[in-house]
């Protein structure tokens, strides 16, 4: 049987066209990490991006091809590698698919992503490779994730401040039980919460990160 | 010390955003009046110099003095019904 061909070089050959607002973010869907995803949503949107993820993507069979396809047409990606520890339910495994988005971020030859962590000095030990690359700790606070994206991305004109990102910060956690309502939904971590939360970030910031 | 990306893109309106992400016209709107309602607060609370979160309803507590002599309390309510109905069973 022929090996199939690897989504990272159907990209390579296929380039599809690159939207220069958008974010990839690769982030842990866990209950633990709702805050800093709600952040993260916050922040990406107060800088004027669209946030990118694979929540978007249904689950089937080429959605490995998806995946590829969303960072390879994002502009820039932002990764938080704080959840390496193993999880509580059997059978306790630690998360791969960060590292392995990233892997794919690396791969495609994208120049503009960074790296975020809660703490300072483990990712020295858990992805060793990145020594000598900038890693962003925002400590796992809200305030810390907002503190790293604007020591990570300078606008030229817009630049919001960690006050704007909390107020939009705020917004969303305002509306998020009405959002999760409507969508029958637990948690942010699902499709349609997730495009909600994208859209009423983006109105908030643009209305509130005046030029 | 590590180097900032630097980002001349145009910034992006929620219909963009909305467009990228294939989120329909109603919703958008819906979403929109829904930021705008909560922004107009906070503007509207710096303009006038209030530092306090307009988000999170957190307005000043009035003192008692400005309290006193209001008789729309519900206990003041519960106490005029009592009275009234103290009234009527004196009259019956």
């Amino acid at each position: 049987m022929p090996a199939r061909k690897s989504p990272l070089h159907d990209q390579r050959t296929a380039k599809p066209r690159v939207e220069k607002a958008d974010v990839f973010l690769n982030v842990p869907y866990d209950e633990r990490f709702e805050n800093l995803f709600l952040a993260y949503i916050a922040g990406i949107s107060a800088f004027g991006f669209a946030p990118r993820a694979t929540l978007e993507i249904p689950f089937s069979q080429r959605r490995l091809d998806r995946i590829v396809s969303l960072i390879a047409s994002s502009q820039y990606s932002v990764h938080d590698m704080s959840r390496v520890e193993l999880d509580r339910t059997a059978p306790r495994t630690p998360r791969f698919n960060m590292p392995f988005e990233l892997g794919l971020t690396v791969g495609l030859g994208k120049q503009a992503w960074i790296v975020c962590e809660t703490q300072r000095h483990r990712i020295k030990k858990s992805l060793s490779d990145l020594d000598g690359t900038d890693v962003y700790i925002h400590d796992g606070t809200v305030r810390g994730v907002f503190r790293e994206l604007c020591n990570a991305f300078v606008r030229t004109r817009r630049q919001p401040s960690v006050v704007q990102m909390m107020q939009i910060y705020r917004i969303l956690r305002s509306n998020c039980v009405g959002i999760l309502r409507r969508a029958g939904a637990k948690d942010p971590f699902n499709a349609r919460v997730f495009l909600d939360l994208c859209v009423l970030a983006s109105a908030a910031a643009d209305r509130l990160v005046i030029p | 010390m590590s180097q900032a990306i630097k980002v001349d893109s145009r910034f992006a309106t929620p219909y963009d955003t909305a467009r990228i992400l294939g989120v329909s016209k109603s919703r958008t709107e819906a979403l929109i009046k829904i930021a705008k309602r909560y922004t107009d607060r906070i503007l509207k609370n710096q303009a006038s110099g209030n530092s306090q979160s307009a988000v999170n309803g957190h307005t000043k507590r009035k003192s008692a003095a400005t309290v006193v002599g209001k008789s729309s309390g519900r206990d003041a309510g519960t106490k005029i019904s009592a009275t009234r109905s103290k009234n009527r069973k004196a009259k019956g």
